[in-house]
């Protein structure tokens, strides 16, 4: 037996059977270990909570998109190598190292999934929505997204090409969505308030 | 590795549990346990791959059954485990995990003294006390 499969092995099997069913519990349990071992403070817990719902979400990616629909310039770097692109807006950092950005258009419309884990580009658009995270999404979705879609909402015509992206181990996607018609002259900063977090997905279009 | 993670295609999960603008997390507990694997000190070997395979490890039973940060919650545990920042000993006595304290003092104590008297099989029923 390799020394990487004794490995796997380990992890494999701890007997945690026996751990509370409670899982509010068991994470008390844990976090209450990890202190007494001095493996993790209180506070640093409550800083990355609080950047994660506070500071960080869909508004970063927002800024992208609507730069991207107001800047013909920024839209083909963000198309051709999106990593550097979103990097001039200081976006840099948790799981956005490898950033790949599709268009959406009146001919394709694309959509983002992880059918493995929740690959998400965090920075961007903060932390994923439990549905994304569903068995049923992760499943279904590279099987029948035209079903999926029209359960969000999404009516697509049979013309309409539908792309869907499984996130890999590194890349992240950003679905740029169209740019509702109606907002020809509203300003980068209310465009980026038009643009949703599902539609980044693709899981939404957008109207005003 | 092929597992039950491996779910593109699969069939039987029913409707994707859409829910528009849902808040990043649901329950307190949940808050926490992201902050817990954010925020924890790692064994030198551990990277976002090493977490993810993981949680790929687990057994598919638990994997289905758990929920989302249940899955992390136990990745983060054998993660430490194999990296011997903990020790099976210390992770199987948190099966005597208590309420945390807030939530112990909420209980009244005369319900707390019901109880204990019920346990010890002083009376019968609640009423009785």
């Amino acid at each position: 037996m390799s020394k990487e499969h004794t490995h796997s092995d380990s992890l494999q099997y701890p007997d945690l059977a026996h751990l509370p069913s409670d899982p509010a519990l068991r994470m008390k349990a844990m976090e209450s270990l990890l202190v007494e071992k001095g493996l993790v403070k209180p506070e640093t817990i409550d800083a990355y909570i609080e950047k994660f719902e506070h500071e960080i979400g869909p508004h970063n990616g927002a800024r992208v998109v609507a730069r991207a629909w107001v800047d013909a310039a920024f839209r083909e770097r963000l198309l051709r190598n999106a990593t550097g692109a979103v990097r001039e807006l200081g976006f840099i950092g948790s799981q956005t190292t490898d950033v790949v950005a599709i268009e959406n258009t009146p001919d394709v419309h694309n959509l983002v999934v992880c059918t493995l884990c929740s690959c998400y580009p965090w920075t961007l658009l903060g932390l994923p929505p439990s549905w994304y995270k569903s068995y049923a999404y992760r499943s279904r979705v590279v099987r029948e997204p035209r079903e999926v879609l029209k359960e969000f909402g999404v009516e697509l015509g049979e013309d309409v090409e539908v792309r869907v992206w499984d996130s890999t181990a590194e890349v992240r996607y950003l679905v740029v969505p169209e740019r509702p018609a109606g907002t020809e002259e509203m300003s980068e900063e209310a465009l980026a308030a038009v643009v949703t977090r599902d539609s980044m997905i693709g899981a939404a279009k957008l109207e005003v | 590795m092929d597992g039950v993670h491996d779910m593109g295609g699969m069939h039987g999960f029913g409707k994707v549990p859409y829910e528009k603008d849902e808040p990043t997390f649901h329950h307190e507990w949940e808050r926490r346990v992201w902050g817990l694997c954010q925020g924890s000190t790692y064994p030198d070997c551990a990277n976002l791959d090493y977490g993810r395979h993981s949680i790929e490890l687990m057994p598919p039973d638990l994997y289905l059954s758990y929920s989302y940060f249940e899955r992390w919650l136990y990745s983060l545990t054998t993660t430490l485990l194999s990296g011997e920042l903990v020790t099976l000993e210390e992770v199987q006595v948190l099966r005597h995990a208590q309420m945390p304290q807030a939530q112990r003092r909420s209980i009244p104590m005369r319900t707390m003294s019901i109880v204990a008297k019920l346990m010890q099989g002083r009376c019968s029923k609640l009423g009785t006390a």
